[in-house]
């Protein structure tokens, strides 16, 4: 598909040009760290691009709790009064290549068997994604061990790579290309995309080197003696899985007051003791042991042999987020020693 | 992002709690009935499968339809108290809405199982689930051959569908076998756990398939005792519990390796289980 430049002095008066149709969001400063927010003021836009932001693209397409519809209650009558609300289509600036092919994982899941998850996909056909490449990576990044998508982006429509003082912008898809037809961009030279390229290859030889995780994951051995050791550190606050990007486990519940009440969902993790505690007792993952296998095995062998996909995009998010420096990278490496 | 209430996975359809049935000192059957006319005659489902029930105000669980799809224009489901929601369902009152998502999961493959002896063992509350097949195949009874049923609970009073026990042990071909694990005035039936029965019945395992449902330590060992029996992991089926909430394979919690019990399951067999981890 077609490339062309922007320049980078041009990028606020572009997006205002794209904010008459629909939401901005892109990331910005948001205290200490860096999260995307919808942009109201172009006239001091202050897009944050070089750090990582805190958080992906979950909430984006599955909020931290989101209503799924609305009742009214009379004693012991009840009568639905809503579902879910229109809301306007959005443009997402700034993606990272890692939280783009998380997304590839969470329409499986959400695809996964009828009736589909109607709420995120309603989302996803909203949403247009623009992504950039990175060029300076978190010291906890392994995306390049997990897949190729930094240098071949999958489900972004337009790509990005800083080359000075403008962008080498690649469209993906028929949103992409109009996209780059806007004023702002300008067609690009061969210099322009050698720049790019070379951009990409600088940042790419910098971090680890292709592993098959999938094939290795096959044989991981369920009593590895690891898993105790996790457990002894793990402290159970769940911060790894509530900033994966890939993570989509959620708890449904309820809200109600007087005559009126909503059911609701809300993000659960796999690393809390009630997640999988049943009503009369029993739990399947009664202590840390199980639960830290679950989300390791759950990611590296469970989602490759239901979805032929990688529950991990090596955003190490949860690596960096660890009060105790639970690496995963680390787990899963010794894992494939171990077998 | 609107979505209408045909796509979005999540909001129940209302029914109507026709009827209360007080089945022991915790636990009540429900009938329920969609509000929805066409949906009432329309609803269908297949033994074995299940529902996510809404108590609105308080939440939502997950029951097993105990009716049989045989008998149509309404639903059942039995439910034990052990937590908010199940504690919700023992105070409501006949007429009281309800929310229903269903039908969910996989079920008995009964097709398979025609022309077989059927061999069902049951404990406590987990005859909920077996009812379903068992009065499906007893309402096609010319499908099947041989029909036993084992059913144990902790006393007389434990027993669940007593009403119904006169209709099982008097189908054609059909013997009810009823144990308790201690002793009463008045019992006539076997005294025992339901294991320790099983091998004092001794059924054949040819042609046989075998059910069962219960409490994990009673079908921990009614498994070693079938095998004891010559029964080979192909012919015995159970359906699992799980702590579920979406019941469509989205919320992440009922998995078991790479499984999930609400889409895979709840209904395995044996020899489908042996090839899953031990986390469940």
């Amino acid at each position: 598909m077609e490339a062309k430049v922007i320049a980078k002095s041009d990028i606020g008066a572009w997006m205002k040009g794209l904010a008459d149709k629909c939401d901005v969001i892109a990331p910005v400063k948001d205290g200490d760290v860096s999260a995307f927010k919808k942009i109201e003021d172009f006239g001091t836009l202050s897009i944050d691009l070089p750090t990582p932001t805190v958080k992906g693209l979950r909430e984006q397409f599955t909020p931290e709790t989101e209503t799924l519809f609305e009742y009214k209650l009379t004693g012991q009558q009840a009568e639905l009064t809503s579902d879910t609300a229109a809301q306007k289509d959005r443009l997402i600036f700034g993606v990272r290549a890692c939280d783009a092919a998380a997304l590839k994982y969470t329409d499986a899941v959400n695809a996964n068997c009828e009736p589909k998850d109607a709420l995120y996909f309603a989302k996803r056909k909203q949403t247009t994604l623009v992504g950039v490449c990175c060029t300076t990576p978190a010291w906890s990044c392994f995306c390049t061990e997990i897949g190729d998508f930094l240098a071949n982006p999958i489900m972004m429509d337009l790509y990005l790579t800083d080359i000075g003082d403008k962008y080498y912008a690649e469209a993906l898809t028929p949103k992409g290309e109009t996209l780059i037809g806007a004023s702002q961009f300008q067609a690009a030279t061969d210099a322009d995309k050698q720049a790019a390229e070379s951009a990409k290859q600088k940042v790419i030889a910098a971090l680890p080197s292709p592993i098959d995780h999938a094939e290795k994951g096959k044989d991981f051995d369920w009593d590895d003696p690891m898993f105790t050791k996790l457990a002894e550190k793990c402290l159970a606050c769940g911060a790894c899985t509530f900033l994966c990007p890939t993570c989509h486990c959620f708890d449904i519940q309820e809200c109600a007051q007087g005559s009126k009440g909503s059911r609701y969902r809300c993000w659960d993790t796999c690393q809390f003791e009630k997640f999988t505690l049943m009503g009369h007792g029993h739990n399947p993952r009664p202590s840390k042991n199980e639960r830290t296998r679950q989300r390791v095995f759950h990611k590296f062998k469970y989602s490759p042999e239901r979805y032929g996909i990688l529950g991990c995009v090596g955003c190490g998010r949860c690596i960096t987020a660890c009060p105790v420096n639970i690496d995963i990278q680390r787990v899963v490496h010794k894992l494939e020693a171990d077998k | 992002m609107s979505t209408s209430k045909s796509d979005n996975p999540y909001v129940p359809e209302l029914a109507v709690i026709e009827k209360i049935i007080t089945e022991t000192s915790d636990t009540k059957t429900f009938r329920a009935v969609f509000q929805n006319e066409a949906l009432r005659e329309s609803f269908t489902y297949e033994p074995g499968q299940f529902q996510e029930v809404s108590v609105f105000g308080v939440g939502e669980a997950t029951f097993c339809l105990t009716s049989t799809p045989t008998r149509k224009g309404y639903i059942e489901f039995a439910v034990k108290k052990v937590g908010t929601v199940t504690s919700a369902l023992q105070d409501i009152d006949e007429g009281a809405t309800v929310g229903i998502r269903a039908p969910l999961g996989n079920w008995f493959p009964y097709n398979d199982f025609k022309g077989k002896d059927l061999l069902f063992i049951g404990g406590g509350i987990g005859m909920a689930p077996m009812r379903s097949l068992l009065n499906f195949c007893l309402d096609n009874r010319a499908d099947y051959g041989k029909i036993d049923i084992i059913y144990g609970a902790r006393s007389s009073g434990d027993l669940s569908f007593q009403y119904e026990f006169d209709d099982w042990s008097k189908s054609p071909n059909t013997n009810l076998y009823l144990t308790i694990d201690k002793p009463e005035d008045g019992w006539t039936k076997n005294v025992g756990f339901v294991p320790a029965y099983l091998m004092d019945l001794k059924p054949s395992p040819e042609n046989t398939i075998a059910i069962t449902c219960g409490p994990p330590i009673m079908i921990k060992f009614v498994l070693q005792n079938l095998r004891e029996l010559g029964f080979t992991d192909e012919q015995i089926w159970t359906t699992l519990e799980m702590k579920m909430k979406c019941g469509i394979g989205k919320c992440g919690r009922c998995n078991i390796g790479h499984k999930y019990v609400c889409i895979d399951g709840p209904v395995f067999s044996n020899a489908q289980l042996a090839e899953l981890p031990p986390e469940y």
